[in-house]
């Protein structure tokens, strides 16, 4: 009898190693699996395109924009920006409605931004200042995805003036 | 004796049900992984197209917007960023009717693609100018690359140095 209960004791001590086993092995699988999920399929996404389209859109977006000629007297975006940075001469006519120089080229930028960035869901704020940083205009995109946003690539246009230069700066900022 | 070879057999039989219950239950679980493992490696793979999608839109983008046939210039200087509307349209046709063309000078640097370009400002009624189409048949998806350029006619009639706003378009297929 005595030998039966330590059979059975010996027995039970077995299985319950054995279960321990198991246990040990299935908490190995299944970390091994956590692990393989979050180094696999948690990786990083390539942010290669988004990055350089932000710099190369900023980049041809100011350059693209000073060079267009506007309906005001055929001047270029840049002349109706130095105008308005100087002595503001030339007059401009909207819609029937004589217009300063510089509202004329922020009504003029603001179209333009609207069409593109507005359209692509890109963030934006442009901002027109002199060099002793007085800003003649400022305008952002509807969301104004832009203010606070730390992720953005910016692109600056120098007008020279005579003293000092007025600056045209397109930040570009990925959607909150 | 009989009762003990039995009792035998009936042990046997019992372990090697356990045996093959065991061996069913690890193949299907080896099966299951195997399924899991063959999605992951299927969006991983597709990531990877996608990547390369991007990589080749943004070079095709380049190409186009230096493409000598479209390129803007004055006085034989080269502008920046400028397509002629003219040559764009006269491209456009040739691409679209001259497959060897198409083929042989175009496909090595577009690949599966289609490129256009568009007034935004001052408004026209020019409408959306295709420079080359080559799409795919059966694609996973796209990768589009648009940027503003600069856009020059050279019609008679059209003030010799207007430049208006427009945009370059190229959508890569995989």
């Amino acid at each position: 009898m005595r030998v039966n209960k330590n059979n059975k004791k010996i027995s039970g001590r077995k299985s319950q190693t054995e279960i321990i086993g198991l246990v040990i092995i299935v908490m190995l699988i299944v970390v091994g699996f956590m692990l393989y999920v979050r180094f696999s399929l948690m990786a990083p996404k390539d942010n290669t395109k988004n990055e350089f389209t932000k710099a190369e859109l900023a980049t041809n977006m100011v350059n693209v924009l000073m060079k267009t000629t506007t309906d005001c007297r055929d001047a270029t975006v840049q002349d109706l920006l130095k105008d308005c940075a100087t002595d503001g001469r030339i007059s401009c006519i909207s819609d029937s409605v004589s217009m300063r120089s510089c509202d004329y080229a922020q009504k003029i930028i603001k179209t333009m931004a609207d069409s593109t960035l507005e359209k692509w869901s890109r963030g934006y704020t442009i901002t027109f200042y002199r060099a002793d940083q007085s800003v003649q205009f400022a305008m952002n995109d509807s969301g104004n995805e832009c203010s606070g946003n730390k992720n953005y690539k910016s692109a600056f246009s120098y007008i020279p003036l005579n003293p000092g230069t007025a600056t045209l700066k397109i930040q570009l900022c990925d959607p909150k | 004796m009989q009762k003990h070879k039995l009792a035998n057999e009936r042990k046997g039989q019992m372990k090697m049900m356990e045996t093959i219950g065991v061996l069913l239950v690890f193949f299907i679980l080896v099966g299951i992984v195997l399924v899991f493992f063959a999605g992951t490696q299927r969006t991983s793979v597709t990531d990877s197209k996608s990547s390369l999608a991007n990589a080749k839109s943004i070079e095709s983008a380049q190409a186009a917007d230096f493409l000598l046939e479209m390129q803007c210039s004055e006085e034989n200087i080269p502008v920046d960023n400028c397509i002629e509307i003219e040559k764009a349209q006269l491209l456009g046709n040739m691409t679209a009717h001259d497959s060897q063309l198409n083929y042989e000078h175009y496909y090595p640097t577009f690949g599966y693609a289609t490129i256009s370009i568009e007034q935004v400002y001052p408004y026209s009624t020019m409408g959306k100018i295709i420079v080359y189409n080559n799409t795919l048949n059966r694609s996973y998806g796209n990768s589009t690359f648009t940027f503003p350029v600069l856009l020059y006619s050279s019609k008679k009639g059209v003030s010799p140095k207007r430049y208006n706003f427009g945009i370059l378009n190229v959508i890569s297929y995989y």
